[in-house]
């Protein structure tokens, strides 16, 4: 898992329930890093499910909706990050497509190394998109946060519908991404 | 918070200011990572140009020598086919010359006569060099050793070369190394053409004094010998620049040479190679004005390798078993009228009977009709060639089968005896054809009785 998501979740962490908070959660989690995390290192996922655990308790909210809003937080860092990728695409749906073939392509160039899970997108009849998530981290509500973000992003509605399909100790989750008329 | 409150503790602002250092270092990592991937790739791009201006450069390199190669190619069959035509006419020439020879003759005709047939055979001589370099250079000429008698060889040379050496008042001696083995394994062909080149340029370039052969081997049984044998002269000799020329194809030491003595100069580069197909070599010192030695050297094995038919093979015929001539009945195949006109005036005052046919159709149709001794067969005619020919003669069963055939053709490449002989023909000559050569090769393929004794 590479460090940025580490790097931004305690960043979210910092700022919805406070440095001693997020200090207090981190020192209890047994973290190979201690909680030190560089944006351009690589770190186990498991040591993010713990920290995802760890806040879930502190705050009482369940994990599957601290994953989602973790998702929007990292698109909102992404688009100040990589602006001109976001203006390149014209809408939600072409910005999504282009994660598999451009935005993980990317980072293989500066990470050859990265692990990084895999998406299947296809369009269906009246407006719609299938975005398919395939990974053992499972990540799908992290996923789901960051999908609607984009939409958010683009100014666009929609109304998602998740399957999941994950068989054995593969992760597979399908986003049937409808968008509302105009 | 102040500075001096504990000294584990760090001012929020010095936190702030290092994570933001932090944050910044990622980003120029980042930057630096993408800018090292970006010239990373340009490396790559640029290999890719060199690795395809190096496939581009080897292509053109390929293709050039391909067609290098394809031009020499060219060039043999063309040196092959002029020889071809070439000889097609001096056969008729040298045959009508020779043949006049045996006619009434003033003794100023008969000089010049004769003078016509040296020019012919030196003409033909220069033929079968061009020819034998041009098989070099195909790769096509082949070492044939056989068990043989160096010493014998060298007696022939100098036989040979005797007259022309006493001539010019020259002493032309052999001598050799004691212990040399009586019969070596070699190709008495090629070592003749190498030994014979080097005497001839030496009795030629030689005005005064004496050309001295010299043969010597070593090695043993076991390992095969190197021989060597070497002409030293007391002739012109040579400078070193001149020597540096010396083995490149019709070059000669200078073009005075050429005036004063003649030549091609093919023979030194024909017989050097031959020597290094023999595994050895022509190496040469020379003085200006001292005259030179050249050594020729080549590999030999020892006789006791070798299957006792195969030094039975080699052994030549036993003389005195003289056949007839007179009577035998020879069948003529030639499509060239001239050719055919040539080989009836060489046979018929020594009481041949001859037949003639212009293709193979009309061979085989007299062989039907009559009963001959021989048959002297061109290789290369309309309708139905030498070799199909000898080959129906010899696969039809019919009573003719087994009559002795002659092929004739202007193709003197090394090597094509063996072929023809393979196709069944008994034996083989080049044109132009000589004489005596035709006549000899004949007898020694008659039957002994006289043909019209048996028949009767």
């Amino acid at each position: 898992m590479k460090g940025v998501v580490f790097v931004e979740l305690l960043a979210m962490a910092d700022k919805a329930v406070g440095e001693d908070a997020v200090d207090r959660v981190v020192a209890r989690c047994p973290l190979s890093t201690g909680g030190a995390y560089t944006a351009v290192g690589t770190y186990p996922a498991s040591e993010l499910h713990q920290l995802v655990q760890g806040f879930s308790k502190a705050t009482g909210a369940p994990e599957a909706a601290l994953q989602r809003q973790f998702g929007h937080w990292m698109l909102t860092r992404f688009s100040e990050d990589y602006p001109a990728f976001f203006q390149a695409q014209p809408d939600a749906f072409t910005m999504l497509e282009s994660v598999e073939g451009e935005v993980h392509t990317e980072v293989r160039k500066l990470y050859p190394d990265a692990d990084l899970p895999r998406f299947e997108t296809e369009r269906l009849p009246g407006d719609a998109l299938r975005m398919t998530y395939i990974s053992p981290r499972r990540l799908a509500d992290f996923c789901h946060g960051l999908i609607e973000a984009s939409l958010d992003h683009y100014g666009e509605t929609a109304h998602i519908e998740r399957t999941d399909r994950s068989s054995g100790a593969l992760g597979i989750v399908d986003f049937v991404i409808r968008r509302a008329a105009v | 918070m102040s500075p001096d409150d504990s000294e584990d503790k760090v001012s929020r602002a010095r936190f702030l200011r290092e994570r933001e250092a932090r944050l910044e270092a990622e980003r120029l990592l980042e930057l630096k990572s993408r800018e090292l991937y970006a010239a990373c790739q340009r490396l790559e791009a640029e290999t890719r140009k060199l690795d395809a201006a190096v496939a581009a450069r080897t292509a053109a390199l390929s293709a050039a020598l391909e067609r290098a190669e394809a031009v020499t190619r060219a060039k043999a069959r063309f040196l092959a086919n002029m020889s071809h035509e070439i000889r097609t006419p001096l056969n008729g020439v040298l045959g009508m010359a020779q043949s006049l020879l045996t006619e009434e003759l003033t003794p100023g005709q008969h000089e010049k006569l004769e003078i016509i047939v040296d020019s012919g055979q030196s003409l033909t001589a220069i033929l079968n060099d061009v020819l034998d370099l041009s098989k070099i250079e195909e790769g096509k000429l082949e070492i044939a050793p056989v068990p043989g008698d160096l010493l014998g060889l060298l007696e022939r040379t100098r036989k040979l070369f005797g007259a022309a050496a006493a001539e010019k008042g020259l002493e032309l001696t052999v001598a050799h190394d004691p212990g040399i083995p009586a019969r070596l394994v070699f190709d008495p062909v090629r070592v003749r053409q190498c030994v014979d080149n080097l005497v001839a340029n030496a009795v030629k370039f030689t005005l005064s004094g004496s050309v001295d052969i010299h043969l010597a081997a070593g090695g043993s049984a076991a390992t095969g010998y190197l021989v060597r044998i070497s002409v030293a002269d007391t002739g012109i000799g040579m400078d070193e620049e001149a020597q540096a020329r010396l083995f490149q194809p019709f070059t000669q030491a200078d073009s005075e040479t050429t005036r004063r003595f003649g030549g091609t100069g093919l023979g030194l580069a024909i017989s050097r190679q031959l020597a290094r197909m023999m595994g050895g070599d022509i190496t040469q010192t020379s003085r200006e004005g001292e005259g030179s030695t050249f050594t020729l050297a080549f590999r030999a094995g020892d006789i006791a390798g070798l299957r006792p038919s195969d030094d039975a093979q080699a052994r030549p015929q036993a003389p005195g078993r003289r056949r007839i001539l007179r009577g035998a009945r020879v069948l003529l195949v030639d499509d060239n009228a001239i050719n055919r006109q040539v080989i009836k005036l060489f046979l018929k005052p020594q009481g041949l009977s001859i037949v003639e046919a212009g293709n193979g159709i009309e061979a085989l149709e007299a062989l039907e009709r009559q009963t001959f001794d021989i048959v002297l067969l061109d290789v290369h005619m309309p309708v139905m060639d030498g070799c199909e020919t000898v080959r129906r003669i010899r696969n039809g069963g019919a009573a003719y089968a087994r009559v002795p055939v002659i092929a004739l053709t202007a193709d003197a490449m090394v090597g094509d005896r063996e072929r023809y002989i393979g196709l069944g023909m008994d034996d083989y000559l080049s044109k132009p054809i000589d004489q005596r050569e035709l006549l000899s090769r004949i007898a020694r393929l008659l039957p002994e009785a006289p043909p019209l004794a048996a028949a009767n």
